[in-house]
């Protein structure tokens, strides 16, 4: 294990070097350490698409299976775009064969819209629009409230936030991104009823 | 690894564990600005939030290092062992053929690990594994065979985690009730050319609906559940004088308030909350616990108590000054020169009831105002108030008062609020 991540960690060769030795020797531990790099991603993507976890992670171990054959036959140029095509594709190909619909839920641009509240706040002349923000923060319920106020206010981790309030990671994480959300929906209907 | 992608995955990682902090996350939400791999990546945790995903990518890691492994140096290494696998696969078939024997029984005994053999067969020789009898064979086949070369003692360990099951999830079946209710998502137009069918992915058991766990945790419900309520309480020492400036905080956040000369406070505190910590230099910390519908009478004991003291601090976030009255928002909020003590002591000794005021006319001013970067306060808003010129009264008091300061590291304004109570 411990060697595993040991190479895991060693950047020094980048993707095509790697997979150039794959390609050459077969030794999987060498396609291993280059999925390794992208294995997060791959299996937020399995996610997204396949919509459960148990199903994404078992799909991140197919695609690997996939990858033995394919990265060997292939000419691959940019490998991290590559495989992203790869394991997006596997994942619609197995929704395909389980005959469920295709659906995946976009949620546009959540984040930045808070961000930039969160800069214009920064701003002097944004008095009206942090007494907007306070407003709508107040409106929150107290479990996002709070959370977001130690994320955003007191620059705590998620993790910290999680032991102070003695909650779960996953819970402390629901909490930001619904209050998240629900900051930009009270915002935009502010901003809204501003300009009528 | 380019540079700057292995930075992005450096934050995804951290992010996944929980180390992450705010601009740290803003820096991901960009980067995925820019990166479809990511975008999706993270729109796919975010569909769970609450999943523990660091320890699927830990089951993840694990498995990938014994497949891996099992793969060994490419072909050399393992096509003789693929070759005697069909061989005996064949053979088996051909006995199950012959006495006629519904496959099924035997691989039903088989571990987990040695389920996920035959997937990998059946991938090098897809002909040989049409079959769902021959499926079962070749479990059971692969049984027979001696272990894989010897591995060291911790892989036997990481054996274990990576079968493991993750831990079973009590909300899921409320959830997928729930998702039936789920605006319907947009469908995906295109779909890219699609890759070779493989052959293993049956095994991935895809059976649920897709349920989006989302519909539940983005359902109003959650927001209707929880309500504020108003505290109110009285804090005295134990000769039974009202404790001022003594601050009421909800353990670990930023909310709190802080007691007025007569030693009373209100604050709104979530439902869902069950304690408050009160905090005055000079009297030992005291943790109460809220009882429904109670007005708090507390009693603070005189002397710091550092063992109390100590002991709160570690249970609880730090304490922190609040603005008399506050709800603080921004933190930390801004502060009169000298602190509250010395504001208040101005205001006791400057407040002068308006002549013009209605005889009779009492209680206290709610003031919201902009502290500018230079001490000056302006944009006085009046939040309640028993009446105009006691209004009025209380704006002079604080313009005539001590200038305001702005936490370290802040150049620009803030908003603050502060109470001026007026008694005849």
């Amino acid at each position: 294990m411990r060697r595993f991540f040991l190479q895991g960690g060693k950047q020094d060769q980048s993707d095509g070097e790697l997979l150039a030795r794959y390609q050459r020797s077969s030794d999987q531990e060498l396609l291993a350490q280059l999925y390794g790099r992208y294995a997060e991603l791959v299996y937020g993507v399995c996610m997204k698409y396949l919509k459960e976890p148990a199903a994404a992670e078992d799909a991140t171990m197919a695609i690997y299976e996939e990858l033995v054959d394919k990265a060997r036959g292939h000419e691959i140029d940019k490998f991290r775009s590559w495989l992203y095509v790869l394991a997006k594709n596997h994942c619609l190909m197995q929704l395909r064969r389980e005959k469920r619909n295709i659906t995946v839920n976009y949620e546009p641009g959540i984040m930045h819209s808070l961000d930039s509240q969160h800069h214009t706040m920064e701003r002097s002349d944004e008095n009206e629009e942090e007494a907007r923000l306070k407003d709508c923060l107040e409106q929150l319920n107290p479990q996002q409230q709070q959370c977001i106020q130690m994320f955003y206010y007191r620059d705590h981790s998620y993790k910290e936030i999680a032991e102070m309030l003695k909650e779960r990671l996953g819970k402390v994480r629901s909490h930001i991104q619904n209050g998240r959300r629900n900051l930009r929906i009270c915002l935009e209907e502010k901003e809204k009823k501003l300009k009528n | 690894m380019p540079e700057n992608t292995s930075n992005i995955i450096q934050l995804l990682r951290r992010w996944l564990s929980g180390e992450i902090r705010a601009t740290e996350e803003q820096q991901l939400d960009r980067g995925a600005e820019e990166d479809p791999f990511l975008r999706d990546a993270l729109d796919g945790y975010r569909q769970h939030p609450e999943a523990d995903h660091e320890a699927a990518m830990n089951r993840i890691r694990g498995k990938l290092q014994e497949r891996s492994r099992r793969g060994g140096g490419g072909y050399v290494r393992w096509l003789p062992r693929v070759a005697a696998a069909a061989a005996m696969l064949l053979l088996i078939g051909a006995v199950l053929w012959l006495i006629n024997l519904p496959g099924g029984g035997d691989g039903t005994a088989l571990s987990e690990r040695d389920m996920r053999r035959p997937r990998q067969m059946e991938q090098i020789e897809p002909k040989e594994t049409v079959a769902e009898e021959a499926e079962t064979a070749t479990g059971a086949e692969l049984q027979t065979e001696p272990p894989p070369p010897p591995e060291a003692e911790t892989a036997r360990e990481e054996k274990q985690v990576t079968t493991a099951a993750p831990p079973p999830k009590p909300e899921a079946r409320r959830e997928e009730a729930l998702a039936l209710d789920s605006p319907p998502a947009a469908d995906i137009a295109a779909v890219e050319p699609a890759p070779a069918l493989d052959s293993f992915s049956e095994a991935a058991g895809l059976t649920a609906p897709a349920a989006a766990r989302q519909a539940l945790r983005e359902s109003p419900q959650e927001d209707s559940l929880a309500q504020a309520r108003q505290l109110v309480g009285l804090i005295t020492t134990s000769s039974g004088d009202p404790v001022t400036g003594a601050q009421i905080q909800l353990p670990g956040a930023d909310f709190g308030t802080v007691t007025d000369s007569g030693g009373r406070f209100q604050l709104e505190a979530p439902a869902w909350q069950e304690q408050l910590v009160i905090y005055r230099p000079g009297y030992a910390d005291a943790v109460i616990t809220v009882e429904q519908g109670q007005a708090l009478n507390i009693t603070l004991e005189e002397g710091e108590r550092a063992a109390t003291r100590e002991r709160a601090a570690k249970r609880l976030a730090p304490p922190q000054p609040l603005t008399e009255g506050t709800q603080a928002f921004v933190w930390p909020p801004p502060q009169p020169e000298g602190g509250f003590d010395a504001l208040e002591k101005y205001v006791d000794t400057h407040r002068q009831y308006p002549e013009t005021a209605t005889r009779g006319l009492e209680g206290t001013v709610h003031l919201q105002f902009t502290v500018e970067p230079g001490g000056e306060l302006s944009n006085f808003k009046v939040l309640e108030s028993p009446g105009d010129p006691l209004s009025r009264e209380a704006i002079r008091l604080l313009q005539d008062g001590p200038a305001w300061e702005l936490p370290e590291g802040r150049s620009t304004p803030m908003l603050a609020t502060y109470r001026v109570g007026f008694n005849r």
